[in-house]
């Protein structure tokens, strides 16, 4: 018996780039399938996504093409896994080589899978980031994140001079 | 696109996967960080925090430190600042930082210090200086701060090293949890102190937990100048070691509130010796709490009340008397003996002229009234003039056990007994309002009475045997006996607070209480428990607020209150529901407050 043909939805990004894609990848999507359960009525309209760019929204769905079918994180489920998670920052082989995308692409994707509601995408990105931050000193971080320091010199002054205790320890 | 710049939410996700070391490295790189891994890092161990309460038990040595340089406690709202404090190594450290920290608060309601010292490094000893130092320092910064609260405990857990206090390097002289315990709330100038002993030592006997402790009498001790409210529930305050120190802050702070809680007492022995050391020369409330202690010398009691009877303006006595029955014979002629100190004198005077408010358990009343009728100073001196409510309820916040209603009925025959003495002598007593034709106005001395009713089988046949002589038979079986609650027709006020697990539908008691309330024929308010707003509308269709009208002619309002679940939220609450009773009008519901 042949598979009954999937539907496929338009999207289009803040850049005007459009992608149609099966609607089973897109319900990858928490988001996006919350929007297709509202309509009721087939539209060949576009569903606009403001927030993600083209090439960010390509990166996105070649994550959920990759993952369709895998079944959904229920809301009790994540909390359950919330509760007794450990800090773990294991990934994948293949998130590991998908994720592996420069500064700025990992950031978009985050903010992308946090908008799209892709709960293991942001998964993904979080443990890269905080992957990339563990074992390093201080200075390690700033020069890695071009991070500005802000502080006024009273507060660094403080902050110093308590966290110096603390790494004595 | 930076990481700094990544949404709150998004920062604290990636934070979530580090662990705590990391967080603190995080913080010092700029300030959108600092605020993301330290909110990280502090919901981890105080999950608390987001209600304004930051709770650290048993944290690691970096996380005060960390605290010192969080950036978001100056946005945040801290009520409460709850921490324990385990090395002696860390504590004097941690207690600067902790100064550092209130310092960076906009305002500060509480500080909760614990002192367990069982940590890594428990057989170091502590500098006293210096802890005397930085505990000064986070005590007058926490003032600053609007904070009038500090609770300290220094309890060990068994088997423990106990907390020691001495000059490094001696060989220590005072060993115990005490000193901690105390040396918190003495530095302050809270308006609020609460003392207790080490749970640790419960299993102690008396004789040993004197042995053990070591008084702070060579602790520079300050001048309580702020203190109002101060509660004792250790006898070991009173004890030779500790009693100056004691009677030193009691006496030397304008304390208006004086809980004595002798419920954790194992002995009173040390109170009944010493506790005439206390002259409060502001109290107004003194609260004691006895239950379950085995002997309370209420001689003790009733000299400590004399001594401050001139400001006492609310009274919450509850204390048994099971073992005093021979206190009423000899109450006249006792003189107290067991006082070291120029308290050694008969009681002649027991008059309470301020006192406006009485909280008793049933037992405590009949004792304290009974006192009152044998030994106030002056026949002609209207007992009590200040009197406005008298409670009667059960020795603590419990289920009254059984047997209750049979002290009831003696406190309320002792109640009555002083209100025809009142009446007896409200028309001599100078007011020239008085006569003979206005005698219910000098009865206003008495008008509230709040009576808590015990167990359901036992309130109904209770009320029953109060009922007048003259009720109807037919409607509550035999007629009862004459009650001894007599002249108690003055009330004007009458609250009967009957269990939640008593229902008021219940029959028998609503065709009781019209016929009880016969006793209280003055009534012109009755507030009842237990009756929500659709009960008062369906007995009121049933014209049932019209029989109670009968029985209290005067009678011009109902107060209900009881209990209301609301589901959404998951909250009991309570709820007062009005019944007016005009004169010539039939009832109205005057709805729910």
């Amino acid at each position: 018996m042949a598979a009954p043909a999937t539907q496929q939805i338009k999207i289009r990004c803040n850049d005007e780039k459009e992608f149609t894609v099966d609607r089973d990848v897109l319900e990858r999507s928490v988001l996006i399938k919350n929007m297709l359960e509202d309509v009721t009525e087939q539209q060949d309209a576009p569903i606009p996504l403001p927030n993600v760019s083209g090439p960010v929204m390509a990166k996105v769905l070649e994550y959920c093409t990759h993952h369709r079918g895998e079944p959904l994180p229920s809301a009790d489920t994540e909390q359950s896994q919330d509760e007794t998670r450990k800090r773990t920052t294991d990934i994948s082989e293949w998130d590991q080589k998908f994720i592996t995308v420069d500064q700025e692409m990992l950031f978009e994707i985050i903010l992308a899978a946090n908008y799209l509601d892709i709960k293991s995408l942001l998964d993904v990105g979080c443990k890269t980031v905080a992957n990339m931050i563990k074992g390093k000193t201080p200075e390690e971080i700033r020069k890695l994140f071009n991070i500005v320091n802000d502080f006024t010199p009273e507060e660094e002054a403080q902050i110093k001079k308590e966290n110096e205790w603390a790494e004595d320890r | 696109m930076l990481l700094s710049s990544l949404p709150v939410e998004l920062l604290v996700g990636i934070f979530n996967e580090l662990e705590d070391k990391e967080l603190c490295r995080l913080a010092r790189l700029c300030r959108p960080l600092n605020h993301a891994a330290l909110e990280v890092l502090f919901q981890r161990h105080s999950p608390t925090l987001h209600a304004g309460v930051l709770a650290l038990y048993r944290h690691p040595p970096y996380v005060i430190p960390a605290l010192c340089g969080a950036l978001f406690l100056i946005d945040r709202v801290i009520h409460s600042l709850q921490l324990s404090f385990e090395d002696p190594e860390r504590l004097v450290p941690e207690l600067k930082m902790l100064t550092e920290i209130v310092g960076s608060l906009k305002s500060l309601g509480h500080i909760s210090l614990t002192l367990s010292m069982d940590g890594k490094h428990a057989k170091d000893r502590i500098d006293p200086m210096a802890f005397t130092v930085a505990f000064q320092n986070l005590v007058n910064l926490a003032v600053e701060k609007g904070c009038r609260q500090l609770w300290g405990s220094g309890h060990l857990p068994k088997n423990a090293q106990p907390l020691e206090i001495g000059t490094p390097g001696d060989k220590p002289k005072k060993q115990h949890p005490w000193v901690a315990a105390t040396l918190l709330p003495l530095r302050g100038s809270f308006s609020k102190l609460r003392l207790f002993g080490s749970k640790a030592k419960t299993d102690a006997p008396a004789s040993l937990v004197v042995d053990q402790v070591q008084g702070p009498m060579e602790v520079d001790l300050p001048t309580a100048r702020d203190l109002y409210e101060i509660s004792i529930s250790s006898e070991m305050f009173f004890n030779p070691t500790w009693v100056d120190w004691t009677s030193h802050i009691c006496n030397t702070a304008p304390l208006t509130c004086f809980t004595l809680d002798m419920v954790k007492f194992k002995a009173t022995e040390d109170w009944d010796n010493y506790s005439s050391m206390l002259h409060l020369t502001q109290l107004k409330r003194l609260s004691v709490y006895g239950k379950d202690v085995p002997k309370v010398d209420l001689n003790i009691l009733r000299l400590f009340l004399q001594r401050h009877s001139s400001t006492l303006e609310d009274l919450v006595l509850r204390v048994p008397t099971a073992t005093h029955t021979e206190l009423a014979t000899t109450l006249d002629t006792r003189c107290f003996t067991g006082c070291p100190s120029a308290q050694n004198q008969q009681v002649t005077k027991f008059d309470f002229p301020k006192l406006s408010t009485l909280s008793l358990s049933p037992e405590s009343a009949q004792w304290f009234i009974n006192t009152l009728l044998t030994t106030s100073s002056s026949a002609s001196n209207l007992p009590l003039p200040s009197l406005r409510n008298v409670s009667l309820l059960p020795p603590m916040a419990l289920n009254p056990f059984p047997g209750y209603h049979t002290g009831l009925t003696d406190a309320l025959t002792a109640l009555a007994k002083l209100a025809t003495l009142v009446t007896s002598l409200a028309p001599s007593h100078g007011d020239s309002t008085a006569s003979d034709g206005n005698r219910q106005s000098q009865m206003k001395w008495f008008p509230e009475l709040v009576i808590t009713c015990g167990p359901a089988q036992e309130l109904v046949p209770w009320m029953k045997s109060h009922c007048p002589p003259d009720t109807e038979p037919t409607e509550l079986g035999p007629t009862p006996a004459p009650s001894p609650i007599i002249a108690l027709t003055s009330v004007e006020h009458l609250s009967l607070h009957i269990s939640y697990n008593v229902t008021l539908t219940n029959d028998e008691f609503l065709k009781t209480l019209p016929h009880f309330l016969r006793r209280f024929s003055g009534l012109k308010l009755l507030a009842l428990t237990q009756m929500n707003f659709d009960q008062v509308k369906r007995l009121g269709k049933a014209g049932y607020w019209e029989r109670v009208k009968k029985s209290c002619p005067k009678l011009e309002k109902c107060q209900f209150w009881s209990r209301v679940e609301l589901d959404i939220v998951k909250l009991t609450t309570g709820i007062w529901t009005e019944l007016d009773l005009p004169p010539h009008m039939r009832p109205i519901l005057a709805g729910v407050v």
